[in-house]
């Protein structure tokens, strides 16, 4: 089974596909990088983000876009918004 | 011909009182032109039943869950099963002696029927417990003549839009092309998902009179855990059926109408999730922005624009955030080092901002305790109120009849982040992101305006010593006990190449907590009382000191007074304080002693481990967080009074053989404490952390029968 996963290489933060070897609990998990991909020497295999363990159907492009979009109107003008 | 294959197929946990009666029905029942197997999927029970059932129940084929997952159980149990049709029935019930043969009366009239449901009475007092499963608004469900009487009315067979799964059979053509039930929903409107599922592939479901089994309802699981799935599930099955209609859904949930709003969060968060695997993108996005209007209403603002900040994570769309505050970043002392090993760890893994209120480079962390924090970022948020009084450190024991509390500007911060991360014990910080944790090095600080402690998700603690005094002060129980990371080790030491020395390292606390005169005098009183045992040792006190430490002069000034071989060592370099270490023989630590307040006691005492792992033998104070460090009379010695670290400290100096093997011990004893060790546990701690930021429920308990 194949999962999207945001890995790190060279200091550069990439989605590719990993497959999990190592079952925490859940959804998270460390990866190993399928080995087809090439990958520069200096690779840190580095675990970062939750996947889901189903695959998507939503372009996650578009999805994150319009996160971000309504996460950006949101206002906090009262102190009780704290409470 | 060959008879039609049937599997009964029943999942338990801990079902010992109903097995036996059930197992027994089924053996008695009409089988005639059948094959029946049957096959019990054990959720993991703890009461001894699935041996019971080895042993007294042949006929009955066992498989075993590794989790407590109903439908996870059927996916197991259908996989495995032989029957062309396949029953599940609940096991805190009996069984009809028509009751297999009543489902075939309505198969064999329509090849389209995909399953059939039986009619459920109560055992107690045959009323009706289900003739099918009927919606009655709202996705609300309820069993079709749920305690009325059995009367001719249910008499007729009909067609069902949904049937539970307390009796039902299943045509294996069916089961094929719906495929598995949904493990997502654990148990709980399970079978209503895959009710709707049999009729979008075509199936039609049935109800069969003359198939009847007596349940005793809720035998096997409680009210709490049913409310608890049901109304998380229907959410789960809004989303994946009607996803125009979930943000509709919240208003008339009961979680929302008993103010439970962190289960309507997380069912919302893993609807959401469910929605995106089912559904197309201008659905979701359609979703998404119904409850952009609708969910600040009723979760409030911060917590909505959490929802939708931890949705990122949870669909994998952007890395982790976590934010780090230390308000006293700017020193470098043993909590900043504490938490830096932390953010070295986090910063492998996920974005990590240091937040500071003061001027601080993270580089200074590298010249401090040669820890490289340069991959995370760094802010710098000054608190006006602080800033105003001209205090370089916020102390938040000022803050005390402020109508607002100073500190809700880092509260909004940690609406930025995923993790929450409150570095040093700075009680008064709201935190707002979806996870949070509190490090406490000890509660300094007794509960007052503004204690936001019992906010956060995780609060770490340093010690049993510590943890004990957050119970007793903060009315809190820590969530997690995480030892300081010491690593000293220095692969020249050995225990058997000591010299006569006696160590202690402490700062030179100006209060004087650390005790070094008293370390003076006693060493001084035994040269003099013990003159030939103690011939060729000599005391080393290493220590930091601020510049005019009038504590300092007193100390010199005592050691001048002993005349014995005492040697003062200020604001030594590492280099220096490893190689004491290597060479001394003995260790003393005495903060702590005949002290009253607790926060003058050692919290954990990291220079003990470090002596520790340099073959160095502890002779430490019997309090605070050294009870938990050295092992009395195995890895060192633990004194109440001054007395006793004479005595231990002689028989040491005069049993050469004793002390090398109890040096042997400390260095084992170490290794508890080292910074593999913190590293272990605390990705073990960061492991629980994905999971509560995935959104996973912890459950009130779990059974299989409802």
């Amino acid at each position: 089974m194949w999962n999207s996963v945001w890995v790190e290489v060279d200091k550069r933060v990439a989605n590719i596909r990993a497959k999990k070897f190592s079952v925490i609990r859940g959804d998270s998990f460390f990866v190993r990088l399928d080995k087809r991909k090439v990958l520069p020497s200096s690779y840190r295999p580095t675990m970062s983000t939750i996947a889901p363990s189903v695959r998507l159907r939503v372009d996650t492009i578009v999805l994150a876009r319009e996160l971000t979009s309504i996460r950006s109107t949101f206002v906090f003008p009262e102190q009780s918004d704290l409470k | 011909m060959s008879l039609p294959r049937v599997t009964i197929l029943t999942v338990t946990f801990n079902a010992m009182d109903f097995l036996e009666v059930f197992f027994n029905s089924i053996g008695t029942s009409n089988q005639h032109g059948l094959d029946v197997e049957i096959l019990m999927v054990d959720n993991g029970s703890s009461d001894g039943s699935v041996n019971w059932v080895r042993e007294h129940c042949r006929q009955v084929r066992i498989l075993e869950n590794d989790e407590n997952n109903y439908a996870r159980a059927l996916n197991l149990g259908i996989a495995s099963s032989q029957g062309d049709y396949v029953v599940i029935a609940n096991n805190d019930a009996t069984v009809d002696s028509e009751w297999l043969q009543g489902f075939f009366d309505i198969f064999r009239t329509d090849e389209n029927i995909g399953a059939v449901q039986s009619k459920i009475l109560f055992s107690e007092n045959k009323k009706i417990n289900s003739v099918g499963v009927e919606e009655i608004g709202q996705f609300y469900f309820r069993d079709i003549g749920f305690e009325g009487e059995d009367s001719p009315r249910y008499a007729n067979a009909a067609e069902r839009k949904y049937v539970t799964g307390g009796s039902v059979m299943f045509r294996r053509q069916c089961l094929e092309d719906v495929g598995d039930w949904d493990e997502d929903f654990i148990m709980f409107v399970e079978d209503m998902d895959y009710s709707i599922r049999c009729r979008k592939a075509g199936w039609k479901l049935w109800y069969s009179p003359s198939s009847i089994l007596f349940h005793q309802y809720h035998g096997s699981s409680s009210e709490k855990l049913c409310d608890f799935f049901c109304t998380r599930n229907r959410f789960l099955f809004v989303a994946k059926h009607f996803p125009l209609e979930l943000p509709g859904c919240i208003e008339t949930s009961h979680c929302y109408e008993a103010g439970q709003y962190d289960l309507l969060y997380r069912s919302l968060l893993h609807s959401m999730r469910k929605m995106c695997t089912y559904h197309d993108t201008d659905t979701v996005t359609m979703v998404l922005r119904a409850l952009k209007e609708c969910l600040p209403g009723y979760i409030g603002a911060c917590s909505a624009y959490t929802f939708f900040s931890q949705l990122e994570v949870i669909l994998g769309l952007r890395k982790i955030r976590v934010g780090i505050y230390d308000h006293a970043g700017h020193f470098a002392g043993g909590g900043q080092r504490y938490v830096a090993e932390m953010a070295a760890i986090l910063q492998d893994r996920y974005d990590v901002t240091y937040i500071f209120n003061n001027d601080v480079q993270l580089s200074d962390f590298k010249d401090w305790f040669d820890i490289d924090l340069t991959p995370s970022a760094m802010k710098i948020i000054k608190i006006p109120f602080f800033e105003e009084r001209g205090c370089y450190t916020p102390n938040e024991s000022m803050v005390v009849n402020e109508v607002e509390n100073p500190f809700d500007i880092i509260s909004w911060e940690s609406l930025n982040y995923d993790i929450f991360i409150n570095a040093n014990m700075l009680g008064k910080v709201n935190p707002l992101s979806a996870v949070s944790l509190f490090v406490c090095h000890f509660p300094d600080q007794e509960k007052e305006n503004f204690f936001q402690v019992d906010r956060y998700d995780h609060l770490i603690v340093n010690s049993d010593y510590t943890g004990g005094w957050v119970k007793k002060r903060w009315q809190l129980n820590p969530s997690d006990k995480l030892y300081p990371p010491v690593n000293m080790y220095n692969p020249g030491s050995r225990s058997n190449e000591k010299h006569n020395i006696i160590l202690s390292v402490s700062r030179f606390e100006v209060s004087g907590s650390k005790k070094q005169i008293e370390l003076v005098r006693t060493f001084s009183e035994m040269c003099v009382h013990y003159p030939v045992q103690t011939r060729g040792w000599k005391l080393v006190l290493v220590g930091g000191s601020t510049p005019d430490n009038m504590y300092l002069e007193s100390l010199k000034e005592a050691i001048a007074e002993g005349q014995c071989p005492i040697e003062l060592v200020v604001n030594a370099a590492v280099s220096e304080i490893k190689e004491w270490y290597r060479v001394a023989a003995v260790f003393w630590h005495a903060c702590g002693l005949d002290e009253i307040q607790p926060e003058r006691v050692e919290h954990f005492g990291m220079t003990t481990v470090e002596a520790m792992q340099n073959y160095c033998v502890p002779v430490v104070i019997d309090g605070g967080g050294q009870k938990e460090i050295v092992e009395h009379e195995y890895s060192g010695y633990r004194f109440s009074s001054l007395d006793d670290l004479k005595i231990y400290s002689l028989t040491l100096i005069g049993d050469e053989g004793r002390r090398k093997t109890m040096a042997e011990c400390a260095f084992e004893r170490s290794h508890l404490f080292s910074k593999d060790v913190f590293k272990i546990k605390f990705e073990k701690l960061l492991a629980q952390l994905e999971l509560e930021l995935s959104g996973k429920d912890s459950l009130p308990g779990a059974a299989t029968n409802t």
